[in-house]
């Protein structure tokens, strides 16, 4: 469970990327974040994941509030950041461990876990060579399988179907699924509406740094009183006012 | 030529915001940097004040025996193998591994143009060099000789134009480099093998030029040319330069008409040289890029064995320790700038005895010297400040979050204390500090066989010695921190944390060294102090990282 209350952030004590956000991702749930571009989207998900500090308000994951206790809360979550341009020096392989490292699995696990999650990406060729000869999607998948290999309860993906090619992006929103369905948390922020559409169980919608809308799709037709898809809606949200 | 002035703007727009680091900084760390700036730039006003004293005592000798260009001569030497020394890798980055390439590769711009801008911006760093070192004589030597406003015309225009020839000459090996090899497919390596050969070229250079020196040993050969007068000497110091002699002669004959044939021939040079790499650039330049973003990979399963190494477990302390070596030695920039050097330091120090003429007779004075008792003292302080010198001057450590670069982030999210992050850093450059320490030690001991005990002490000390500088080195870098660049090479090289480090370890090797010297302490007395003032220092600064170094880390953003 992630809650984010009465959340906000200005850059140089003037712009307001994020202004008093209000948002709890229930368990069990796959929660997607919209919003155009320089909507506060990314600034927000910093903050859940202690990059960057809240001005006020407060941000707790499962419960443990990320200001207070750090890195108890920073235990709880796997985070996928946008760019998957890190440890491009390491080899695939190697960057796994650490992860494992640093999230303190035991070998047998992350043994058995790295094997399954190189087989199900398809990244066993890989392994051993550096992540910078890797492409943008085979780095989006390891960084991905960095994550997966701790096992944490709370997902927070930053645009992680990017640069995926169909099948891993399909078989990366299957997890997702299966994940929300064993009663833990996803929180993804997306472009692509279909995707948002299609998977999502509530959605977020950012824009100026407010929220405009939060909740499932049947709430937001109902809201909205009409039978448009999210894009159709999405668009007139979003517009210059 | 519209575009050559657009691109040139905008290239240096980006390297001037990397070096200032200003990007959404806030007043505090603006005004820390201005003094760090000051800082800087006062300590270095000592160097080039001596080298200005040295042209002004010199000028009156060497004037009298008809050879004051020599003055010109050597300093123009100076200033030619450093620009052609770094240039070798300055324009390897520039041009070939910085990240705006494959930007500008998709744009209607032509070789030559792309190739001018950068050379453009790489001249005018140069140009921070001649200030530091050729500035100094050029003003001197002005005041000394009362030169009138001709000679300082003229001395601006070879300011200008004395990097074009090196520069050039860098870029040439370059060029050629890159693109009759097939090594940059694998372009880590082709960077530390280009790294090493620079620097086995720049040992060679100082090998043979100190052996040039010690050629002065026939003197009727040196009589008969001083006998000359009329600057004969020029050819003999100008050496791999030859067009410096222009230059030379252009500033020691500002009066008459000669000069000005000089300096015009010189820059005639130098214009010929830009243009015949531009020429070359035009066929070369674009067939060298090609490819340069691919990477060497294998593409094979991972055997079971490999994976059952490769998985293992360690703390998480130990597991970022690793993690950092592992980049200093994979990142090639990284690896010449902070690595290699550690393992050199015996090689440097040792090119001066086999460099002599007399081989060996350095080597049995040094032996003697180690075993004459009363020098115990002097000789601990020596050690101790060349290990400073050493670990300080890897900037390993005054690097490390710098190093970092934009992926500051990821360090904010993983569930490790900004204590052991920190400390995962100092680790690292303790640990290559440590290998400094122990190749410079082991060539000492292999030359010098000192005793037991004194290879204890220097051991003992020199462990709180190298953590002093590691230490320092990162409260250095938390404050400083560079981590908008776009290539490696601006984390590390054009960083002035590394300068600020260096100094910090060169004023307390000072600290050491001058009052054992002065006051002839006991091997005794040098080695306690050494102990209690380092370990007090040491716990001082763990201290401070503890305090203040984790909050530092925490408010660091990209």
């Amino acid at each position: 469970m992630i809650e984010i209350k009465n959340v906000s952030k200005s850059y140089n004590g003037v712009i307001k990327a994020v202004d008093d956000l209000n948002i709890t991702v229930p368990d069990g749930k796959i929660i997607g974040f919209l919003g155009p571009n320089g909507a506060g989207k990314t600034t927000t998900i910093k903050m859940i994941t202690g990059i960057t500090k809240a001005d006020t308000g407060s941000i707790s994951i499962n419960g443990i509030n990320i200001a207070e206790n750090a890195l108890e809360a920073k235990r709880q979550f796997g985070f996928v950041p946008d760019s998957p341009d890190m440890f491009l020096r390491l080899k695939g392989i190697e960057y796994l461990n650490f992860m494992a490292d640093i999230y303190n699995v035991d070998v047998a696990t992350r043994k058995q876990r790295i094997r399954e999650l190189a087989e199900r990406f398809d990244m066993e060729s890989v392994l051993s060579d550096q992540i910078q000869s890797f492409s943008h999607g085979m780095r989006q998948k390891i960084v991905i399988m960095g994550v997966l290999v701790h096992s944490p309860s709370v997902w927070i993906l930053d645009e992680p179907m990017t640069g995926l090619d169909p099948r891993s992006s399909f078989l990366l929103k299957e997890m997702m699924r299966e994940h929300a369905d064993s009663g833990r948390t996803v929180f993804f922020s997306t472009h692509v509406l279909e995707v948002a559409e299609k998977l999502c169980d509530k959605v977020a919608i950012i824009n100026k740094g407010k929220l405009q809308f939060y909740g499932t799709m049947e709430e937001m037709r109902e809201h909205f009183k009409t039978d448009d898809s999210l894009e159709k809606i999405f668009l007139e949200m979003t517009e210059n006012e | 030529m519209s575009n050559y002035i657009a691109l040139t703007k905008i290239l240096l727009k980006n390297s001037l915001t990397s070096f200032t680091n200003k990007k959404g900084k806030k007043k505090s760390s603006k005004i820390k940097n201005i003094a760090l700036t000051a800082l800087i730039f006062i300590s270095l006003l000592p160097l080039a004040g001596t080298i200005g004293a040295a042209v002004w005592a010199a000028y009156p000798i060497f004037k009298a025996i008809g050879q004051e260009g020599l003055i010109f001569a050597s300093g123009l030497m100076l200033v030619s193998m450093m620009i052609l020394f770094f240039g070798i890798f300055y324009v390897m980055n520039v041009f070939y591994f910085s990240k705006d390439v494959e930007s500008l590769l998709p744009l209607p711009l032509r070789p030559s143009t792309i190739m001018a801008a950068k050379f453009t911006v790489t001249l005018l760093y140069e140009y921070l060099t001649e200030l530091l070192f050729l500035a100094p004589i050029i003003i001197a030597f002005g005041i000394v000789s009362k030169a009138g406003i001709i000679y300082y015309i003229y001395s601006l225009i070879g300011f200008l134009t004395l990097p074009v020839i090196p520069l050039v000459n860098a870029g040439i090996i370059n060029m050629v480099l890159m693109r009759f090899t097939n090594i940059s497919k694998n372009r880590d390596l082709f960077r530390i093998i280009g790294g090493v050969l620079a620097m086995l070229a720049a040992v060679l250079v100082n090998v043979k030029s100190q052996s040039f020196f010690n050629g002065f040993d026939d003197p009727e050969q040196i009589k008969a040319m001083l006998m000359q007068g009329n600057n004969s000497l020029l050819d003999f110091i100008t050496g791999i330069f030859p067009a410096n002699k222009l230059l030379a002669l252009a500033l020691v004959n500002s009066t008459n008409i000669k000069g000005l044939v000089n300096i015009l021939i010189f820059v005639g040079i130098s214009v010929l040289f830009t243009a015949l790499f531009l020429t070359l650039g035009e066929t070369l330049y674009f067939k060298g890029l090609v490819g340069i973003s691919e990477t060497k990979s294998k593409r094979r399963k991972i055997t079971s064995e490999q994976f059952e190494k490769s998985v293992v477990k360690s703390s998480a302390i130990r597991s970022c320790t690793i993690k950092e070596l592992k980049l200093l030695f994979r990142t090639p920039v990284y690896f010449i700038n902070c690595v290699m050097t550690n393992f050199l330091w015996p090689v440097i120090f040792l090119i001066p005895f086999f460099a002599n003429s007399e081989n060996g007779k350095g080597l049995s004075d040094l032996q003697a010297l180690v075993k004459y008792g009363s020098y115990e003292g002097i000789i601990l302080a020596v050690a101790i400040a060349a290990i400073l010198f050493a670990s300080g001057a890897n900037g390993i450590t005054s690097t490390a979050i710098s190093r970092e670069g934009e992926n500051i982030f990821v360090s904010k999210y993983l569930p490790v204390s900004y204590h052991d992050q920190i400390m995962a850093k100092v680790l690292s450059g303790v640990a290559l500090g440590l290998v400094a320490m122990t190749s410079m030690l082991a060539a000492a001991i292999i030359l010098t066989m000192p005793a037991l005990y004194m290879i204890i002490f220097i051991l003992f000390t020199g462990i709180l010695a190298v953590l002093f500088t590691s230490l320092a080195g990162i409260l250095i870098d938390l404050n400083f921190p560079k981590l908008h660049w776009d290539n490696e090479q601006k984390a590390v090289k054009q960083n002035m944390n590394v300068l600020v480090h260096m100094l910090v370890s060169v004023v307390a090797a000072a600290i050491i060294v001058l009052p054992v010297i002065f006051l002839k302490l006991n091997v005794w007395v040098v080695f306690t102090a050494i102990i209690v003032v380092f370990g007090f220092a040491d716990t001082v600064l763990y201290g401070l990282i503890k305090a203040v170094g984790t909050k530092l880390f925490e408010k660091i953003e990209a």
